[in-house]
């Protein structure tokens, strides 16, 4: 785009950082919130990640520019990410597929 | 002549006054230590690297010693030993087991971290791959002279844990704790300055200076292509150094972290690794338990496996270069070549846990991971017969890389078809940890990538020096090198079939007898391997005096010796700062060897043909 | 010898050296606290049952630092955005903040790790695990006195608090709890040695005060000596904020998911 289109499209876009400071400050008091109230663990830890990867998306998306970035630069982060999951997901099949020792988690 | 070459005497020949660029002379120190320009940084990463090499060649030629004439002083260097580690490393010239231990974990670390990837990753990829994109520099060459000296520093810290004490790190070059955590601890031990700390901080320091070369090479490789480069007119070795950039970008990482994991278990207290119910000593061991040194293989192989992609991938690059030049035609299956080398990077990432069969997994997982290795032998015999194909119809010019370049290829086959036994599970319980994973993996290493390593050299130093390395002495270079690595390395696998372990301190022999009664029958092998690599060594020795006298007295070698297609060629010679006078334009692919109807029989890739050629 | 598209992105990718180098590094990022949150993962779900604590750490100095980095965060994209729009005054202030911002979170996090190093706990033969403030003067070779928390982190020893409070005389001062050292199997304060949690969460508060404070010494370079280059090459000097901001966003993201898991979950 031009150099005049781009530069009020940063204008534009001051007034929209601002609501998305705001934005992750109800979520991090959301989170916080729903901490402190006692139930399922399971059901904790879905609610606790899935709020902080909504956190993440907003600032990845805005802060960060990745929403009208090129291309590139979204495989690369893909990337990284399927990786950090195989890492995680691999791992974790190992941990909980050992033959038979009862024992295995008393490390 | 080339149009380069001609605008660099037009505005650098003699006569030559004016000074309408800038046209600054720099200090000594800031050409040739302190430089940004790629081929300076390739070249010092180079030469450090080789003398790593050697170093680290060293180690095992006194380790083959102990091998074969186990407990008996070392001639010569064991009094050398004495002196500097000190009586109870090496008691009257006689290596010790902790010595042993320290040299094999360092053999290892060295090699692999401080010579391999250095001189394949660094030194090539950063002195060829910016010409061979067309680019005057590498994207980010103040970050580039950052990446070599955490280099040099890494391995500077690597070999001051041998003289400290208590010695260089000794648990392997794996580093498996527990023994990691608790081991070089002691009364006149420092807590930081002792091998296995040292060995974690050189490390830091050295995955630090993989990342910094990673980003450069692939911002470079995406940013910096000339006019006309597009993805499908990359030289392979370009692609090569690419997907290797990836590979330590995204694998090292989790290893780093590992580090410092490991790092505070030895220096905090923590138990990140450290196990309950540790006894050392006779003593429960006092932290607070908890760890998991499983945790540590899984971080460790993460990075361990894409790793011994990164050491063969340049080496693949390099050979496919070479064999296209001297057989003077395109390489065979070029498209499929490119594919294969992005599938095998991503899949590279899948397979880490076959170096963990014998952890207690169970099937399922096992299963997955023997899948995943197998599949991934796919892109590599796609490659390897590419290039052997690409031989297949060629006029083929025996000259020094060319031979090393041919050679390659069945000792990396050899490497490759030995690995298919360890992908699954069953055939490598009684493998693991013995002598034929060692033949396994030095095939692919020794004999495979170094060999390609040397082909590079040979092939690249005109372009480096402006002369000629001696073609006589490549030869005596080559030949002992190609049948010694074989006596090395083939007997490894007889050894490791009969159960010889592969980190038996005294060559499986114990007060003259066989350690263990099923493998006396192989234990000769020891001596007749040990004397290979000793003459092995020797035969290093006109490469060596080759390398350095060629730069004074080697034939001078013009700017295309080897009159090659690619973009590195049709430079100067050596390259000047900013690599291209006139930036340079490409009109078609990299290996346009022998096309009917062209006069000569190589079309350089930015060569501009008149209406009349063009036909 | 100018490198191209140093300053002008490459048409066909959009992008100029830096950006593209800077997001590669974040990838790498990515992978080193994907590292440790792999680490995290795994002791967990390896650590005895019920002694791996649930919300032992304060939450005030934590959630001050998040909202510290929130608004960083909003002031460094502003900073960035003033620059660009050739509001030089704007992006002083701005970017000061950051700054102030970063020193702050580094402030309030030595504070919170001194308070660590004051609260102790003691593990007994049957793994119940009670936390609290010591009581130096009642401590020495035969036993250990704590006012124990009264939010104890681990099931086992909020019964333990439960049954020594159904006998104990309800005075108007702190309970106290005195242990047997014969009884006692691990005592220490909050340090990364105490265990498995511990070390976990100092290594990983630890690297990521490192990121912050190394992204505090670029963000101040580029306010104050560095800001020469808004004069001399504005668009240069506005990549390199922009280069930065997306370092000091990712720094951002990071304590995102770090303030859950160590401190809520």
């Amino acid at each position: 785009m031009s150099e005049d289109q781009d530069l009020q499209q940063t204008r534009n876009e001051v007034k929209m950082h601002l609501r998305i400071g705001v934005a992750l400050t109800v979520l991090i008091l959301i989170s916080i919130g729903i901490a402190l109230i006692p139930f399922n663990t399971a059901l904790h830890l879905v609610i606790g990640l899935g709020i902080a990867v909504v956190m993440a998306t907003l600032v990845m998306a805005f802060f960060m520019h990745l929403k009208g970035e090129k291309k590139f630069v979204h495989w690369t982060m893909i990337t990284a990410a399927f990786f950090f999951v195989i890492l995680i997901a691999l791992t974790l099949l190992a941990y909980f597929d050992y033959a038979g020792s009862a024992t295995i988690f008393k490390f | 002549m080339n149009a380069n070459v001609e605008k660099a005497l037009e505005t650098h020949g003699e006569g030559h006054h004016e000074h309408g660029h800038d046209h600054h002379e720099l200090s000594f120190w800031r050409k040739y230590v302190f430089s940004t320009d790629h081929k300076m940084i390739g070249i010092q990463y180079g030469i450090t690297a080789l003398l790593f090499l050697l170093f680290g060649f060293s180690l095992m030629g006194l380790m083959r010693w102990q091998l074969a004439y186990p407990d008996t002083t070392i001639p010569f260097f064991g009094k050398i030993l004495t002196a500097v580690l000190g009586e109870h490393m090496a008691p009257k010239g006689v290596m010790s087991a902790d010595l042993y231990n320290s040299f094999g974990a360092m053999h290892g670390t060295i090699m692999v971290f401080l010579g391999i990837v250095p001189l394949g990753f660094a030194a090539f990829g950063n002195f060829v791959m910016p010409l061979q994109v067309g680019a005057p520099d590498m994207a980010f060459p103040r970050l580039n002279m950052a990446s070599y000296w955490s280099y040099l520093a890494g391995g500077i810290v690597m070999l001051i844990s041998f003289v400290v004490p208590g010695g260089a790190a000794k648990s392997g070059w794996t580093s498996y704790p527990p023994l990691a955590g608790i081991a070089d601890v002691g009364p006149n031990i420092h807590i930081i300055f002792n091998g296995q700390t040292l060995w974690i901080i050189g490390m830091v320091l050295l995955i630090s200076s993989s990342l910094l070369g990673s980003v450069n090479v692939i911002a470079t490789v995406v940013q910096l292509r000339a006019k006309g480069m597009t993805w499908m007119r990359l030289p392979f070795f370009v692609w090569a150094q690419f997907v290797t950039a990836f590979l330590l970008l995204l694998a090292f990482p989790p290893l780093e972290a590992a580090g410092v994991m490991q790092l505070m278990d030895r220096v905090a207290g923590t138990s990140f690794f450290m196990p309950s119910g540790l006894v050392v000593n006779g003593q429960g061991w006092h932290g607070s338990g908890g760890g998991s040194p499983l945790l540590w293989q899984h971080l460790f192989w993460f990075l361990g496996h894409p790793e011994v992609y990164v050491m063969i991938l340049p080496g693949l690059g390099i050979v496919a270069e070479v064999l296209a030049n001297n057989a003077r035609k395109p390489l065979w299956g070029y498209r499929s070549m490119v594919w294969a080398v992005l599938v095998l990077g991503f899949l590279s990432f899948l397979v880490w846990a076959h170096h963990m069969y014998l952890t207690g997994m169970d099937t399922k997982v096992s299963a997955f991971f023997q899948t995943t290795t197998i599949i991934i032998s796919v892109p590599s015999v796609i490659i390897l017969t590419c290039l052997i194909i690409s031989l297949y119809g060629g006029s083929i010019r025996f000259n020094t890389p060319m031979l090393f370049a041919i050679a390659f290829l069945p000792m990396f086959g050899i490497g490759g078809l030995t690995g298919i036994p360890l992908a699954f599970n069953a055939t490598d319980v009684p493998l693991h940890d013995t002598y034929y994973i060692i033949g396994h993996f030095h095939y692919v290493v020794a004999p495979g990538t170094l060999f390609a390593l040397f082909a590079g050299v040979y092939f690249w130093y005109p372009k480096a020096t402006g002369r000629m390395m001696s073609e006589f002495w490549g030869h005596v270079h080559f030949w002992p090198t190609f049948i010694l690595m074989n006596c090395i390395f083939m007997p490894m696998f007889l050894q490791g079939f009969a159960g010889v372990h592969r980190r038996w301190y005294s060559g499986g022999i114990v007060n003259g007898d066989a350690l263990f009664e099923v493998t006396q029958h192989v234990l000769h092998w020891n001596t007749f391997m040990s004397w290979a690599s000793w003459l092995l060594a020797v035969a290093q020795i006109p490469f060596i005096l080759n390398f350095f006298l060629a730069w004074k007295y080697g034939h001078k070698s013009g700017d295309n010796p080897w009159h090659a297609t690619t973009l590195d060629w049709q430079t100067p010679t050596p390259p000047p700062h900013g690599n291209f006078t006139v930036q340079p334009e490409v009109y078609r692919g990299p290996y346009e060897y022998s096309v009917p109807g062209y006069p000569e029989d190589y079309l350089p890739q930015d060569k501009k043909l008149d209406q009349k050629e063009a036909k | 010898m100018q490198i191209p598209y140093e300053v002008e992105a490459r048409p066909d990718t959009g992008l100029y050296n830096a950006k593209l180098g800077i997001w590669l590094f974040l990838a790498s990022e990515v992978m080193l606290f994907g590292g440790l949150f792999s680490a995290y993962i795994f002791l967990r779900i390896g650590a005895e049952p019920g002694l791996w604590p649930h919300q032992i750490l304060e939450l005030g100095p934590a959630f001050a630092n998040t909202m510290v980095l929130i608004i960083s965060s909003v002031t460094m994209v502003m900073g960035w955005a003033s620059a660009k729009l050739g509001e030089y005054k704007k992006f002083k202030i701005f970017t000061g903040i950051t700054v102030l911002c970063a020193l702050a979170f580094v402030g309030i996090k030595s504070y919170e790790y001194h308070g660590d190093f004051n609260r102790y706990g003691v593990i007994l033969a049957d793994k119940t695990q009670v936390t609290g403030e010591l009581v130096k003067d009642k401590t020495n070779d035969r036993q250990i006195t704590l006012i124990p928390d009264a939010k104890q982190s681990t099931e086992l020893g909020r019964e333990y608090l439960k049954k020594q409070g159904e006998g104990a005389e309800k005075s108007g001062e702190e309970q106290e709890l005195a242990f047997d050292r014969k009884d006692v199997v691990w005592f220490s304060n909050f340090v990364p040695s105490y265990s498995t949690f511990f070390s976990v969460y100092f290594t990983m508060t630890g690297l990521h005060a490192l990121h912050v404070i190394g992204g505090a010494v670029v963000i101040f370079y580029l306010w104050g000596p560095g800001s020469r280059m808004y004069f001399t090459d504005r668009k240069h000097f506005v990549n390199r904020l922009e280069v930065a901001g997306l370092f000091w966003h990712f720094v951002e993201l990071v304590w995102i998911f770090l303030f859950p898991v160590l401190y809520l979950l």
